[in-house]
């Protein structure tokens, strides 16, 4: 297991900048880091992906830059909360616990090792947020290997809800690598929507995980949209090794239905071009009996590139009466797209209804016709159809402006206008 | 909740068939003296062995290269399913019945004995007793390592057909086994297939040759007799352009208390427009229903559509073995190919399955069917675990995956692991999976109709079956059914 | 009156099988056509040729619409120029809301005739008229494209289509079919409701019953790939009490 001499001294510079009282547990999480490495895909879970290579580069501490403009992702009506290369724009810096993570325990101590505290939201019971928190984490490296290593909690009381939205941003420059980490948990009865919106640039190398406790009756609704670089022309900032390098994303849900009658809908939407690797493991874990899980998926094989999908319900013994289900459906646009995908059950409770289904295909030719039919030229058709595929999952997407400015940005990687006023778009029933 | 015996319908073969089916009915010894070598693996056993069968140079040679590869191999950790590490050295490599150092030279020279246990089986070895009956099968019969029977054979020569021990076939057609041997699975492939081509013994081996049907359904039956010996059989079959064949494997093997272990291999080659169907009825001892004892089954089946519209099609029923780890495959490599996989796999008390499939499409145009249906019952563990994988150059490919899991009680498990990798943007696949239990208002349903439990589970289970007994021929299909009552016995109640 | 659509001759294959076999036809402007045949005589076949959809081959023959050779159109140019096909077996299509679907269809065609798309207001007001005047729920509009409709459903959809993007020429395959009374007669006053001098209707059918409620002026029978009979309304109910076995003798 080779690991860069870099790492131990991005360690000592960032272990030297911490209280005291810190130091023992980062070193630990840095020693484990240290003898264990990143994963290979030698391990079931990371069948797809190697970040072995990764702990073979030399990294250094993102350094601090200045605010840059953030109005093009800016929402309306959401009370924000900026990180730039993991230190918060904002946010009061709080000494936060360390996160306990359930993953492979070299990666989980290298993010232990140098986490710094995200967002620490601690929602009281029956209060309910108005307003939703947009989190913004912005990564700006200027230097090749940069890396920051974020920790949010949060934390909803009985009976708490508010709906999150947290967005990765990177700004084009040089290659970089970066963790982040979600740590949820839901008394009885809270309800959590969590919107997550993956921009980040070429030549990142990201690993995210989200770890939920869904407690007695709560609920958990995720929005996952995983979007792949747009472009294959150079950016204007861009390194040229930021975009010979590609970029590689892989995002670990881990969502513990640990309560009767917990609930989570997980949805997400990939897509991937441009020597983008996006792995995204899902897994439910019924714990108690009564639980429910639904669980849509769509994929978009733009363009060269490879997109993992690997959703997995476990039904613990003693999870009767749980019922769950999850839909995967891939649409392949274009040559040296690979999507693979891997729906998974892991079943010890008989008195339970879990079904899953996957499938990889092409747009339908009698809905291209029928459309063709209808004066819609053809490849407006094709976009049409491309934009309903995708729609099951943007439509849970809870922010209209949000919802509409994905919309927006996928129509135009389509290439074919398509009218998506609100009006539109909601079918104006009313 | 034991049902009323007498609220079970009498089925046509008697009450009393019905009881004597409800034990592992294979379990018996047959007392033969056997030639056996001492426990252990070595270079040294591995050049006895070809010794042993008189084997060329070239065979010695890609035994002794798989032996090596596989002393550098890892035992494959992936599945799964949890054993006590095996411990290699403590196997027999070889074990063979006294009576055939020499070769009978004709079925009426046999050992009565031998022909005595596979009549308990079920499995006639006088032609005369099969024209008698409907069956018209050819049979090859593997006893601990080596081939005692084949029936038949005269019939299948005139019409053009080899089907023969691998080990005569070594002799009498070396430049047909040397061509194809190792060529679907190579002696490197995985663990169990390097072990395997290191060590194997007998198993059967099947040529037919341009444009021919093969006449006849054909047979070969395994049989594991000795204490502490592995089974490590080879199977080749080969059908030239046009030809056509259907072959039948069924095994069992005596009850003891230890667990032994069969690592076979099976290679099939499909040249254009031949079709081969390979169909499995997988009894071996499953251990007793605290775990004690049973086969550990490890076998790595692949067949190869390597000409133009070329047709595999696997179909497996497995009902026994302490633990299995199987993935009968297709590799579509000539256009227009095809690939089917249908399977049931049950595991009660503390069986353990790993099986499923694997589609390479690599082909355009080519096709694959997956039906797999999963039956847990007890402390069972079932995976289902598929790879259905379509290259570049695979235009048109198509798959579609049905996998139904059924649960039997509360102890068990039911688990799907199916990869598909896609690498052509006009491959159409679709997979569904269901999970579901046998409900109690069914039961009560079926009770309240005067069917007993057992039966009724029976009734449902193999309504839950029948997209897979149907591929089975019809000999198989009923002794498929009745073994899969037999093992789930007690399972409801 | 003016020749809107002249098929001379017209061969036609799907899959390498001919299936029109030299088929004339000669619709002028204002007039209702019906085409009746047994099965597999080919009358869906013409409603997809006339439509433009590619697996259906002209292997001979010319088809001219509003003067000018239909061969140069494509499936979207053909649904410009006012030719509508009224699908047998309307396609359903997850997600896209009817809304959208009609607003993508009207805005295409306009921009193709040259004409300003309309506002969304006002295409608004166009689509809920036209709803009303087909019993429809106004919920419909944000349901997916005929997801989960009744055979019914759809037919009547097919109608209101038509009704929002006013065509010229329509051809309306077995749109009776899977409908009951009300249903049809619903669907029969939207049909009538197109009929202007300016436009034609070619009803494509396998009974009468439809054409109690649409009066055509001409019926026309399809057989084995050629019209081999026309005549007045009075025809078809000859057809319905005879069948077509007597007219399959006499080609």
């Amino acid at each position: 297991m080779t690991i860069h001499a870099s790492y131990g001294e991005a360690f000592e510079r960032f272990a030297a900048a911490l209280p005291a009282t810190e130091r023992a547990a980062r070193a630990a999480a840095f020693d484990t880091f240290a003898q264990r490495g990143l994963p290979d895909d030698g391990i079931e879970r990371w069948h797809y992906t190697n970040l072995q290579p990764f702990a073979a580069q030399p990294v250094h501490l993102a350094l601090a830059t200045a605010a840059p403009d953030l109005s093009a992702w800016r929402l309306d009506g959401c009370d924000e909360h900026v990180w730039i290369n993991g230190r918060a724009l904002n946010d009061a810096a709080a000494p936060a616990p360390l996160p306990s993570l359930d993953a492979h325990a070299g990666l989980a101590g290298l993010h232990r090792a140098f986490a710094t505290p995200g967002l620490q939201l601690t929602v009281p019971r029956d209060v309910r947020l108005d307003r939703p928190l947009h989190v913004l984490s912005v990564s700006d490296a200027r230097e090749a290997g940069e890396m920051f290593h974020l920790a949010h909690r949060i934390r909803l009381e009985r009976g708490a809800q508010a709906l999150l939205i947290v967005q990765n941003i990177g700004l084009p420059g040089a290659t970089r690598f970066s963790t982040q980490s979600l740590s949820i948990e839901l008394a009885e009865g809270a309800q959590l929507t969590l919107v997550r919106v993956q921009d980040e640039a070429r030549g990142t190398t990201h690993w995210l995980q989200t770890a939920a406790d869904v407690g007695r009756d709560a609920r958990l609704d995720v929005v996952n949209v995983d979007l792949p670089c747009e472009t294959a022309d150079p950016i204007p900032g861009e390194a040229a090794a930021a975009k010979a390098s590609g970029t590689l994303i892989r995002s670990d849900w881990r969502v513990k239905l640990a309560a009767p009658g917990a609930h989570a809908e997980l949805s997400g939407l990939f897509g991937a071009d441009g020597r983008v690797h996006l792995d995204n493991q899902y897994e439910i874990d019924h714990a108690a009996p009564h639980g429910t899980s639904r669980q849509w998926f769509r994929g978009l094989g733009f363009g060269p590139s490879q997109a993992i999908l690997n959703g997995r319900v476990v039904v613990q013994r003693g999870a009767q009466k749980t019922d769950s289900e999850q839909r995967i459906a891939n649409l392949m646009l274009a040559k040296g797209a690979e999507i693979d995908a891997k729906p998974e059950l892991e079943i010890y409770a008989d008195d339970v209804k879990c079904a899953h289904g996957a499938s990889c295909g092409q747009l339908d030719d009698a809905a291209v016709f029928y459309l063709r039919a209808r004066g819609v030229p053809e490849a407006q058709a094709r976009a049409l159809l491309i934009y309903s595929f995708i729609n099951d999952v943007l439509a849970r997407v809870p922010h209209v402006a949000l919802r509409l400015r994905l919309a927006r940005r996928i129509t135009a990687r389509l290439g074919a206008g398509l009218d998506l006023s609100e009006a539109t778009l909601s079918g104006a029933a009313a | 909740m034991a049902a009323n015996p007498s609220d079970i319908p009498v089925p046509a073969e008697g009450i009393e068939a019905l009881v004597q089916n409800r034990k592992y009915a294979a379990g018996f010894v047959t007392d033969v003296e056997s030639e056996r070598i001492a426990p252990g693996l070595s270079e040294d056993v591995v050049r006895l062995i070809s010794a042993k069968k008189q084997e060329p140079e070239w065979l010695l040679e890609f035994r002794l290269k798989a032996f090596r590869r596989w002393l550098s191999m890892r035992e494959p950790h992936w599945a799964h399913v949890e054993h006590p590490r095996i411990d290699f050295q403590a196997i027999t490599y070889w074990s063979a019945p006294k009576s055939m150092a020499n070769r009978p030279k004709s079925l009426d020279e046999v050992d009565p004995k031998l022909i005595e246990t596979y009549n308990k089986l079920g499995i006639p070895l006088k032609e005369q007793e099969m024209l008698a009956g409907v069956q018209n099968v050819a049979v090859d019969v593997v006893f601990d390592s080596v081939s005692v029977a084949t029936t038949f054979k005269q019939k299948l020569a005139d019409a053009g057909v080899i089907f023969c021990p691998i080990s005569e076939a070594v002799r009498e057609h070396p430049e047909l086994v040397k061509k194809y041997l190792g060529s679907v699975v190579p002696f490197g492939d995985n663990y169990y297939a390097a072990l395997n081509s290191a060590v194997f013994s007998d198993g059967s081996f099947v040529f037919v040759p341009k444009g021919v049907r093969c006449p006849m359904e054909l047979s070969t039956y395994f049989r594991i007799n000795e204490r502490n010996t592995g089974q490590f059989e080879r199977t080749l079959i080969i059908c030239e352009d046009d030809a056509q064949v259907s072959y039948l494997e069924g095994c069992t093997a005596p009850q003891r208390d230890e667990n032994q272990l069969h690592a076979a291999v099976v290679e099939l080659v499909a040249l254009d427009r031949a079709e081969i169907k390979y169909s499995t009825v997988q009894n071996w001892y499953p251990g007793d229903e605290n775990g004690v004892g049973g086969i550990y089954n490890f076998v790595t089946k692949r067949g190869d559509c390597r000409g133009r519209a070329s047709k595999i099609s696997w179909t497996q029923v497995e009902t026994g073995s302490a633990i299995t780890w199987k993935y009968p495959s297709c590799i579509l490599r000539g256009d227009d190919s095809v690939g089917e996989f249908y399977s049931v796999a049950l595991t009660h008390h503390r069986q353990q399955a790993d099986t499923g499939t694997k589609m390479i499409h690599l082909g355009r145009n080519t096709k694959s069917t997956i039906v797999s249906k999963g039956i847990s019952a007890g402390h069972g563990q079932q995976a289902y675990r598929g790879l259905v994988r379509v290259l570049e150059k695979a235009e048109g490919a198509r798959n579609h995956t049905q996998c139904d899991s059924l649960l039997i009680g509360d102890q068990c498990g039911a688990h799907t692991f199916p990869y598909t990798e896609i690498r052509n943007p006009t491959a159409i696949i679709e997979h569904e999976a269901t999970t579901s239990k046998i409900a109690d208002d069914q039961l009560f349903y079926c009770r309240a109709r005067g069917i007993g439990e057992e039966d009724a589970v029976s009734m449902i289970v193999n309504g839950f079956c029948k997209d897979v007994f149907k591929e089975l021929p019809m000999e198989f299909a009923v002794e498929a059914q009745k073994l899969l009552q037999v093992s789930l016995e007690g399972a409801v109640g | 009156m003016s020749q809107l659509l002249q098929i001379e001759n017209l061969h036609a294959e799907v899959a390498g099988k001919e299936i029109l076999k030299g088929l004339d036809l000669a619709v002028n402007a204002g007039e209702v056509h019906a085409i009746m045949g047994p099965n597999g005589a080919g009358k869906s076949t013409l409603s997809k040729v006339l439509a433009g959809a590619e697996d259906y081959v002209v292997t001979a023959g010319t088809i001219r619409y509003q003067g000018r050779d239909l061969a140069a159109l494509s499936a979207e140019q053909r649904a410009a120029h006012g030719i509508f096909m009224g699908f047998q077996y309307p396609v359903e299509i997850p997600g896209v809301s009817n809304m959208m679907f009609l607003k993508a269809a009207l805005n295409a065609q306009r921009k193709e005739r040259g004409e300003p798309e309309l506002d969304a207001g006002d295409f608004l007001a166009w689509v809920r008229h036209r709803v009303k005047q087909m019993k429809m729920d106004p919920a419909m509009l944000s349901r997916g494209v005929n997801q989960g409709f009744s055979g019914g459903e759809k037919k009547r959809n097919e109608i209101l289509q038509m009704l929002v993007l006013e065509p010229r020429l329509m051809v309306l395959d077995e749109t009776d079919s899977g409908l009951d009374i009300d249903a049809l007669k619903i669907v029969a006053d939207g049909i009538n409701a197109m009929r202007s001098p300016e436009r034609a209707t070619i009803l494509v059918t396998h009974y009468q019953r439809l054409l109690d409620h649409v009066q055509p002026d001409v019926v026309h029978v399809l057989a084995a790939g050629r019209i081999v009979k026309s005549g007045g309304p009075e025809l078809a109910r000859e057809l319905e009490e005879k069948g077509y076995g007597w007219l399959q003798q006499a080609a």
